[in-house]
């Protein structure tokens, strides 16, 4: 009996020991995925967790960016942020101000960094204490493509002319009582979707040091008046544009890839689809590449808790994890090597789709960093509409646009 | 005389026609936006945004409900709604009485000044306070993920007492003169005469809260982080994805959402239609 109690209690300190030897350190990680996209989160934090059985991940949902933006600036003044988190430039250049995060690039070894797409390096480097850096990893990435009916188009339009003719071509009034049942193209009025014009007809939306908005530039004119002539044979409206291209309301438009999903299940059984390359505009035929990044804090967090985190952060972004990601979710792989290889091309070969995409990423353009980009692209947006709905000339609404931008946005950041 | 009656019996006719054509109508631009809700609920992806659109789903697709239900989960946010909804509203109505009682039938130094002070604090937008109040319960009061965050700041509403306030001054000062000869005390004549009176104002503080509380969004996302926690609004918010909506699943789960609100306001509505002939049998 005496022995048996011994026994057990052998057994208990050693259980008791071996637990107090590997200490746990748990990283909470703040997200916006959802459904499909978390699992997949999920799923690459448990496999990274089997290979580092001394790290706890701990993803939690925090809403839509813009709720999790609100709660990460709210976290950050109560200094009590996650350890990691998604998040967008504009978020990343206010927490470094606040002093809150661990810039990454220290961490990454050379070959890793060479091997990410240049417009991903860019949008994740920062100005630190006066000198550039990497400060966060690129995560959910999506490029700016056409979706095109394949009923009705063949071959997809290669240039803004192209894209004009064949919109105007495929806009029918199909029953002949007047009203158009069929639209070439469809435009849904979020700045991106100028700014995406804008850039390929060569414009940039600051100059250098950003104390001037160039919005009102040459480039902008052109653009607007591009658009213009676009929404003659567009469907205009507020929503998004997948429910109207599923139903064949609308032929072609512009749009993120991580739409894929959605002009999916929307098309089903009403026609076939697939995406193509951007139609090349006068200067170039860059596609804009949107999403978040990942960021580390150092606000409130131990240092075993950011080592942690760094080692997860590079986890998502090696060539399986981001293969894994990219074939579940929707998004970029963010590493060439990934792209170029044989299983990704096989990957692309069964999901045509996947293809133009992933073209466009290596010739991508992203936002320039600014504070109140949020702000800055909803005054983009404003002019935007305006012109669209003929309130103002194109000239006026980018002059009115810079002036606000420059008055409220540049000379407030100081 | 005979056909004056007649006319007047076509005249009150076509006028009654009228009124429930308009009834009519009215119904039907309430009712649509539920019609569709649920019509939507049933629909495959695919064919609910067309052009004409379908009235009716062809074949009822179930599937959005258990997608609906599979996204999050449902059950403990339908049980954090429906306690904190339940703890606050009963929470609520019994401080608003209590402070509406104070503003309405007693004199104190500085009520006046204490009740503009209390109107001032509608004039605040919420979501300027939302960041010092995240700082309030997560630095000085360690609440954050808890259900003190999502219940304690709630139990008490300026709206809810204004509210009840101007109800309480429409009571005759008699009753209180009245209860007082016969030896009766504050406590108990709110409670005995006041409240019972009041019915249709405390239904509608009810109802109001319980609404408010069941549909807050950024306050519970913004106060909690763990699945625990969360209530049905935020799970409702998972359809809402950065390229588009799956408003299949959407629309099933906030079928289900509003059921418990519909039932509640079927079961007040009785209540308030019993405070409202009450309160108008004594005047």
């Amino acid at each position: 009996m005496r022995k048996f109690a011994l026994t057990l209690l052998l057994v208990g300190l050693a259980f008791g020991i071996a637990a107090l030897g590997t200490p746990k350190v748990t990283v909470t990680f703040w997200h916006a995925m959802t459904k499909a996209h978390k699992d997949a989160l999920t799923y690459l934090a448990s496999k990274f967790m089997e290979t580092h059985p001394d790290i706890q991940i701990k993803l939690v949902y925090q809403g839509h960016y813009g709720d999790l933006s609100q709660k990460l600036l709210a976290a950050v003044l109560a200094g009590k942020p996650p350890v990691m988190a998604q998040m967008y430039e504009d978020w990343t250049v206010k927490f470094l101000d606040a002093g809150a995060l661990l810039p990454l690039e220290p961490y990454i070894p050379e070959d890793v960094l060479s091997d990410i797409p240049q417009s991903l390096i860019t949008s994740n480097t920062f100005v630190v204490n006066e000198e550039k850096t990497l400060v966060t990893l690129p995560f959910n990435k999506s490029a700016m493509v056409l979706f095109y009916n394949t009923d009705l188009i063949d071959k997809p339009p290669t240039t803004w002319d192209e894209l004009l003719e064949m919109a105007k071509a495929l806009t029918v009034d199909k029953d002949g009582d007047g009203k158009i049942d069929q639209y070439g193209f469809g435009i849904r009025p979020y700045p991106e979707l100028f700014i995406e014009f804008f850039h390929q007809a060569g414009g940039v939306i600051f100059n250098e040091d950003m104390t001037k908005c160039l919005i009102n530039s040459e480039a902008g004119i052109t653009a607007m008046n591009f658009l213009l002539q676009l929404k003659k044979y567009s469907l205009y409206q507020s929503g998004y544009l997948s429910g109207p291209f599923g139903s064949g309301r609308v032929a072609m438009y512009v749009g993120s890839s991580a739409g894929i999903p959605f002009v999916a299940s929307a098309s089903a059984g009403h026609h076939g689809w697939n995406t193509a390359a951007l139609p090349v505009g006068p200067a170039n035929g860059e596609s804009m590449i949107q999403g978040t990044n990942i960021g580390v804090f150092t606000l409130g967090t131990t240092e075993e808790q950011q080592e942690a985190a760094v080692e997860f952060a590079k986890y998502l972004i090696s060539p399986e994890a981001t293969r894994y990601w990219a074939i579940k979710t929707g998004y970029l792989p963010v590493r060439i090597s990934v792209l170029s290889s044989p299983e990704w091309e096989e990957y692309i070969a069964q999901h045509p789709e996947r293809k133009a995409p992933t073209e466009m990423l290596l010739k991508g353009f992203v936002y320039p960093h600014h504070a109140n980009m949020y702000n800055i692209r909803q005054v983009i947006g404003t002019a935007f509409e305006e012109v669209m709905l003929g309130k103002k000339t194109p000239q006026q609404a980018l002059d009115d646009a810079a002036k606000i931008i420059e008055t409220k946005y540049l000379k407030a950041q100081g | 005389m005979k056909k004056e009656g007649k006319v007047y019996i076509l005249q009150r006719r076509a006028y009654l026609l009228g009124i429930y054509v308009l009834l009519i109508l009215g119904t039907i631009v309430m009712i649509f936006p539920f019609f569709w809700m649920i019509s939507t609920a049933f629909k495959p992806a695919n064919e609910i945004q067309l052009m004409p659109p379908k009235w009716l789903p062809s074949r009822f697709y179930w599937q959005n409900f258990a997608d609906a239900w599979n996204a999050a989960p449902f059950g403990r946010y339908f049980f954090n709604s429906f306690f904190v909804a339940t703890v606050t509203t009963i929470g609520e109505v019994f401080f608003t009485i209590l402070a509406a009682y104070a503003f309405a039938k007693m004199d104190f130094l500085g009520k006046n000044v204490l009740f503009i002070a209390f109107l001032g604090t509608m004039m605040i937008p919420g979501e300027m306070l939302l960041v010092p109040n995240y700082l309030t319960i997560a630095r000085t009061l360690h609440w954050l993920d808890t259900y003190y965050a999502l219940i304690v700041p709630w139990l008490v509403s300026v709206f809810g007492i204004f509210l009840l306030r101007q109800f309480f001054l429409t009571i005759p000062d008699e009753l209180w003169d009245a209860a007082r000869i016969d030896g009766c005390g504050r406590f108990r004549y709110l409670w005995t005469v006041m409240v019972p009176l009041s019915r249709p104002g405390i239904a509608t503080v009810a109802l109001f809260k319980f609404i408010g509380s069941w549909n807050a969004f950024l306050w519970v996302l913004i106060m909690t982080n763990s699945d625990r926690m969360r209530t049905v609004p935020v799970g409702l918010a998972i359809f809402r994805a950065e390229a588009g909506t799956e408003y299949g699943p959407l629309m099933a789960a906030s079928t289900m959402a509003m059921l418990p609100i519909l039932l509640l306001f079927f079961f007040t509505q009785k209540q308030f239609i019993q405070g409202i002939t009450r309160s108008g049998l004594k005047s």
